[in-house]
């Protein structure tokens, strides 16, 4: 009879033991899809970015002949931005650098007011902008996910069920301030 | 942040049904004060009471129902206000699609109210049922990063479920107001028909005046609650919004600049002044100079002062008043005569901001 008790005792506490780790286990992969959602959502911004920027030289091209080789470099960049294989970071860096460019070739074309007049050219500066911030507020929202995520799996007891299983996800730089990123914009 | 956002929609949620249940119940009670009267009068039964009480029970009910599910029909007039689509307006469109997306609501509906002065609002009884209003003058002259400023404070009223109390609020006491201006027709419609049929023992007469009393009791009632309603409202909210906003943008320059131009800009409010939306507005609507305007103002103002505002975002208010003011006399090289400045109004908002500064704390008894 004692021994029943004991085994069903030890049977009980495993079963409570097992629900416990696999609730906490299923809590971590809720946490870790929704990081990589946001993840994801980064790298369509990115993409919607890279496939306008071919539409844009080609508006622009007739009028900065001199930016040759700015015009080079941005397509350069855009490759890298439009590779998915690419890590996020380098993408992300690609895409800060690309937006220099562009901003620099946007001054030199200022002078034309036909071009700013251009409606298809308007809504190329629109989308651009657009996308520049979403892939902004996109990173703002990983970073933000990234944080809770990581609280999440480095307290207790989390961290134990998290094991080497979940890791660490690391922050997104953030450009120093949101002046920084080149206004693609004409008023 | 004082508070967590959970525990703020929960208060904002026990204030509204709190809000509805003494509608109900003052509107009860009234049509019950009428039931006696009648019964008085024409020396009925106590059904007669009671008939009234519930009918006034079961309009007052359908009254808020309504409002609660369609108070939009309350705030946008189809003929002064115009759907924005991503095709019509993408700049507008992307701003609010970016605020919606970092505060994670849902996109709301937006709407330009035509309307030359600058203001915005937005109303609803839930994030998946907001509707954003914006000025026609609010979307002319502000830029991009202005736009996400004040968007991102609507955003922030949408998130908190401060959208649901105040448009409840507002959709009641004008409800109240406008049963008051009801019963004076009534009163109106009864002395007619006296005088037309001429005969001496008609209650004509004595229904018209008892009519105009309840009138009077609903002004009476109704006026002041809605000035309890609006300042119930204002402050803390509008303070805590403007946090969330820059929360949302992590650009406090923009928002501060968007308050400026709205508290600076000239133009006097054609279509919000007169709308129950006016108590749901970003900056106080401005009205038409006049004495009782002021009068008004004092009354009923809602706003804490922009400039506190500003400072709280830890904005220097000296330094966006010259940056609007250097631009826009670049646009227009002739100074225009500063006819607003006047300094009873300093008076006033002095005065006013020691009676909102005694008021806010104590309000808020009415609703706990």
């Amino acid at each position: 009879m004692a021994t029943l008790i004991i085994v069903v005792a030890i049977i009980a506490i495993a079963v409570i033991f097992a629900v416990v780790w696999f609730s906490i286990y299923n809590n971590l992969v809720e946490y870790k899809n929704e990081l990589n959602s946001s993840e994801s959502q980064i790298g369509v911004q990115l993409e919607r970015r890279a496939d306008l920027i071919p539409n844009l030289v080609n508006t622009v091209k007739g009028y900065a002949a001199h930016e040759k080789s700015t015009f080079e470099e941005i397509t350069k960049f855009r490759s890298l931005v439009a590779d998915k294989k690419a890590p996020l970071e380098d993408r992300l860096l690609a895409n800060d650098e690309m937006s220099k460019r562009l901003a620099s070739v946007n001054v030199s074309v200022e002078a034309y007011p036909d071009l700013k007049a251009s409606q298809n050219f308007l809504n190329l500066q629109e989308e651009l902008t657009n996308t520049e911030n979403k892939i902004a507020y996109a990173r703002q929202n990983y970073n933000k996910i990234a944080k809770i995520y990581n609280t999440k799996i480095q307290t207790f007891p989390n961290s134990i069920v998290a094991g080497s299983k979940f890791i660490k996800a690391d922050f997104l730089e953030v450009p120093a301030s949101k002046a920084e990123v080149p206004n693609v914009k004409f008023d | 942040m004082s508070k967590p956002l959970f525990l703020l929609i929960k208060k904002n949620k026990r204030k509204t049904n709190f809000l509805i249940f003494w509608f109900i119940f003052l509107v009860t009670a009234l049509g019950a004060l009428i039931g006696f009267v009648i019964k008085l009068f024409t020396e009925g039964s106590w059904w007669d009471m009671a008939t009234a009480a519930f009918l006034a029970m079961g309009i007052s009910l359908i009254y808020a129902f309504v409002q609660f599910f369609y108070s939009r029909s309350l705030f946008f007039k189809p003929d002064s206000s115009v759907l924005v689509t991503e095709k019509s307006d993408p700049v507008l469109y992307h701003v609010v699609e970016d605020m919606a997306f970092v505060a994670g609501v849902p996109m709301p509906e937006i709407y330009i109210i035509d309307d030359s002065s600058l203001n915005a609002f937005a109303t609803g009884r839930n994030p998946e049922s907001a509707i954003l209003g914006i000025t026609k003058g609010l979307r002319e002259k502000l830029n991009r990063e202005e736009l996400e400023g004040v968007v991102g404070h609507e955003v922030g009223h949408i998130k908190n479920y401060d959208i649901r109390l105040s448009s409840m609020a507002v959709a009641l006491s004008v409800a109240f107001v406008g049963l008051g201006v009801f019963s004076f027709r009534l009163a109106s419609v009864f002395f007619d028909s006296d005088s037309r049929r001429n005969s001496k023992d008609s209650y004509g007469a004595v229904f018209g005046l008892i009519f105009i009393a309840i009138g009077a009791i609903f002004l009476i009632i109704g006026v002041p609650l809605s000035k309890i309603l609006t300042l119930a409202l204002g402050r803390e909210r509008e303070f805590l919004a403007d946090a969330t906003s820059v929360e949302l943008t992590g650009n406090p320059k923009g928002l501060s600049r968007a308050l400026g131009k709205i508290e600076l800009d000239e133009n006097v409010s054609s279509v919000l002044a007169k709308s129950p939306a006016a108590a749901l507005c970003i900056g106080e609507p401005k009205r038409k100079k006049s004495f009782f305007g002021s009068w008004r103002k004092l009354l009923f103002s809602s706003h804490p002062e922009t400039e506190s505002r500003v400072e709280r975002l830890g904005v220097d208010y000296e330094e966006i008043k010259e940056e609007i003011y250097v631009k826009n006399e670049q646009n227009s090289p002739k100074p225009t005569n500063d006819v607003n400045v006047n300094s009873s109004d300093d008076v006033l908002s002095d005065f006013q901001r020691l009676l909102d500064d005694e008021n806010n704390s104590s309000f808020d008894i009415f609703f706990d």
